[in-house]
């Protein structure tokens, strides 16, 4: 779990998000923290007051993320698991910092990480379109002398590590499991009532969402 | 006569929402322009009472954009509220960390934020208009820099001691020395920062800044604000983000004050308005005059732009460079295009690249003893520059340790003033040219975006909603229209 201190090397993560001085806008954190230090196999446990590009970028390497927080979508203390991207679309995301929900973080990240690995690509793509847009030869061209260079140099060990594998990026499946809590929580610690009593709930379904 | 008719927003959650309200005179031009954001003074009394060792994993989870800013800004009122020194060790440890954070988050603004503005034309279509156009034009960077930034999230997760909100710095150091094989590990991660960085200052002068569009903007004589500028800087007056004086310059280049940075907030008083919860920060000793630019006006500018300005130099070699180039296009100190910004961030980035490379190679780095002695607790404020500009945490302590006043003043709240006369600037010049919907919007919202303000209310160029609405007023207060994505 991530909780020990160093870099993680899980495939799996459960990420608390929220913020735990502003009531019940830490649900997502509250329900995280319960999670027993064994929750499951290879899993990290994590706590995240950011969201969209922020979180994103942290996300990448996992193979599935399972995304507590806590929404006004839903009447205080209801549950609900779907896919990030189905929670996103009935307007129950959370717009980080600029504006971006998570799931547009991280199709931005996919589609800027799609592109091709290989140094020798990027220089015939450029040179061999000439109608492509000068500046996209131009960015080849001074990629060429150092930039292809230093991709190659990340080497599989360091990429592994900081989430990358072969030069490519792994986006993961990305579920959300949304506690619904009263709308403008002020500043303070602890749940509400209703909320609280969802959390054991909202563990439940984390243990079940691990097993599946 | 103009009504003041202002509805303030509610504030919600932390991710608030921003509005620009735009007053039309008689004639259809923008007489005014005010900038509304959420504020943070109840977080402030929420601390009172609460124990001030809690304070560095407490502030940084303010909001979802700084963290390690305010996990620092905290940890250094704290050793000074302690009155600890802290050892080599964990100095250099959070300096090494710190400086990533910098060159992390300005790459972030540079090319997934501010990116459009400077590598975009503005005539692109609005749908291509974000930084999904900008991959587009230029592939190949948009995945080295991600590539780049995963590395670098790692030295802030490996010195940090989490993935997200870090939790190794206390009163008088940090948790933990950092061994050989991790400093190994941590200078890897370091040496692709440093070449992107220097890439990426290749890619902006025969790529970025020969577009004609983005001279225009530099040059434009409505993004011009002549304000007073504050920073850090170090016994040789270069930019320090973690430590250093407050340096204030003015508008026309004259020092205003250099000397302990805890004095800093004795120097600002802030002023109110009724239309937004924000109080507008001045310098004392000028007084209140509005919001007005001009060597007589207290407002001043915090940020990669002000630091540039207060700064005689840089701290490291191709920064360094970089930075003369940089004066040599303005051919002027200190320089007062608001558009700079984006090039500022460039020339920090480097120095920060620069300065990490050097601290993972520091003897001291790997030093055992990583915190000082504690005395009894105290007054105690910290001084740091956030990648936003100079942030501010003031905590007095009781004999137990305990919090009775915390005071923070964060770098927008600084900025707040000047981004509103950047804003009605740019929104008067579009004005003028009979623009009050598109090209008004991106007017506005590149100004804004500028000042990379550090509140969810920030415009971006990502696809999905956006955040900010810009509300347009008539000369009698009627609301006109409401121009948003």
């Amino acid at each position: 779990m991530e909780r020990s201190f160093g870099a993680s090397v899980a495939d799996t993560a459960v990420v608390g998000q929220g913020n735990p001085y502003c009531t019940d806008d830490g649900v997502g954190v509250a329900v995280a923290r319960r999670l027993p230090s064994d929750v499951g196999e290879n899993c990290a446990v994590w706590e995240a007051a950011q969201s969209g590009v922020y979180l994103a970028e942290k996300l990448l390497g996992f193979s599935r993320v399972l995304i507590i927080d806590g929404t006004p979508s839903l009447p205080p203390g209801e549950i609900c698991v779907r896919p990030l991207r189905e929670w996103e679309a009935v307007g129950g995301d959370r717009r980080g910092a600029h504006g971006m929900s998570l799931s547009q973080a991280l199709e931005m990240l996919e589609r800027l990480t799609s592109q091709s690995s290989s140094d020798t690509t990027a220089q015939s793509n450029c040179d061999a379109t000439p109608s492509a847009h000068p500046k996209e030869r131009s960015v080849g061209a001074c990629l060429r002398r150092s930039g292809g260079a230093c991709l190659r140099r990340s080497g599989e060990a360091r990429s592994r590590r900081a989430g990358l594998e072969n030069d490519q990026v792994r986006i993961p499946e990305v579920w959300a499991l949304a506690v619904g809590i009263p709308p403008d929580p002020p500043f303070g610690e602890g749940l509400s009532p209703r909320v609280a009593a969802a959390v054991e709930a909202a563990v439940e379904e984390v243990r079940g969402w691990l097993n599946s | 006569m103009r009504q003041q008719k202002i509805t303030i927003d509610p504030i919600t959650r932390l991710e608030g929402h921003g509005k620009i309200l735009l007053y039309l005179d008689e004639d259809g031009g923008v007489q005014d322009a005010f900038l509304q954001i959420p504020e943070l003074r109840g977080f402030e009394r929420f601390c009172v009472g609460r124990r001030g060792e809690e304070m560095p994993q407490i502030t940084e989870r303010i909001c979802g954009v700084c963290p390690e800013a305010h996990h620092l800004a905290s940890a250094k009122a704290l050793d000074d509220a302690y009155g600890a020194e802290i050892p080599e060790a964990a100095r250099v440890q959070r300096e090494l960390f710190y400086n990533t954070y910098i060159f992390s988050d300005h790459l972030l603004h540079l090319i997934f934020l501010g990116g459009p503005d400077l590598l975009l034309d503005e005539d692109t279509p609005k749908e291509q208009r974000n930084v999904l156009g900008v991959l587009q034009a230029y592939p190949e960077l948009g995945k080295r820099v991600v590539q780049v930034r995963a590395g670098a999230q790692k030295v802030l997760e490996l010195i940090g001691g989490r993935a997200i909100h870090p939790v190794f710095a206390l009163p008088g150091g940090v948790s933990q020395p950092v061994d050989e094989e991790k400093r190994k590990e941590l200078a890897a991660y370091v040496e692709a920062m440093t070449e992107l960085a220097r890439d990426m200052v290749s890619f902006f002068h025969e790529q970025v800044l020969p577009d004609p569009g983005l001279q225009a903007l530099l040059q434009s004589p409505e993004a011009r604000l002549p304000v007073h500028s504050m920073g850090l800087v170090d016994d040789e007056l270069a930019p320090n983000f973690y430590h250093g004086q407050l340096r204030i310059v003015s508008c026309e280049g004259e020092e205003i004050f250099l000397g302990d940075a805890r004095e800093g907030l004795d120097l600002i008083e802030e002023h109110s308005e009724p239309w937004t919860y924000v109080k507008f920060p001045y310098l004392k000793s000028f007084g209140w005059s509005g919001l007005e630019g001009g060597p007589g006006s207290g407002l001043y500018q915090v940020g990669p732009l002000a630091r540039l300005n207060v700064a005689e130099r840089m701290a490291t070699p191709a920064a360094q460079e970089e930075f003369e180039r940089y004066l040599d296009y303005f051919g002027q100190r200190p320089v007062q295009a608001t558009f700079a910004y984006h090039w500022a961030r460039l020339v920090e980035m480097v120095q920060a690249a620069e300065a990490a490379h050097m601290l993972v190679s520091h003897e001291a780095l790997t030093g055992r003893t990583v915190r000082g002695e504690l005395s009894a607790p105290g007054k105690g404020i910290g001084v740091i520059e956030a990648a936003r500009g100079t942030l501010f945490h003031e905590y007095r302590l009781d004999d137990h340790g305990l919090l009775e006043h915390v005071n923070l003043v964060v770098a927008t709240t600084h900025n707040a003033g000047p981004i509103g006369m950047s804003v009605k600037a740019m929104a008067q010049a579009a004005a003028r040219q009979g623009d009050m919907d598109e090209r008004l919007l991106n007017r506005v919202e590149m100004a804004f975006r500028a000042y990379d303000p550090c509140l969810a209310c920030a415009t971006h160029f990502l696809p999905g909603e956006l955040p900010l609405t810009v509300e347009v007023y008539a000369s009698d207060g009627t609301f006109l229209r409401r121009v948003g994505r």
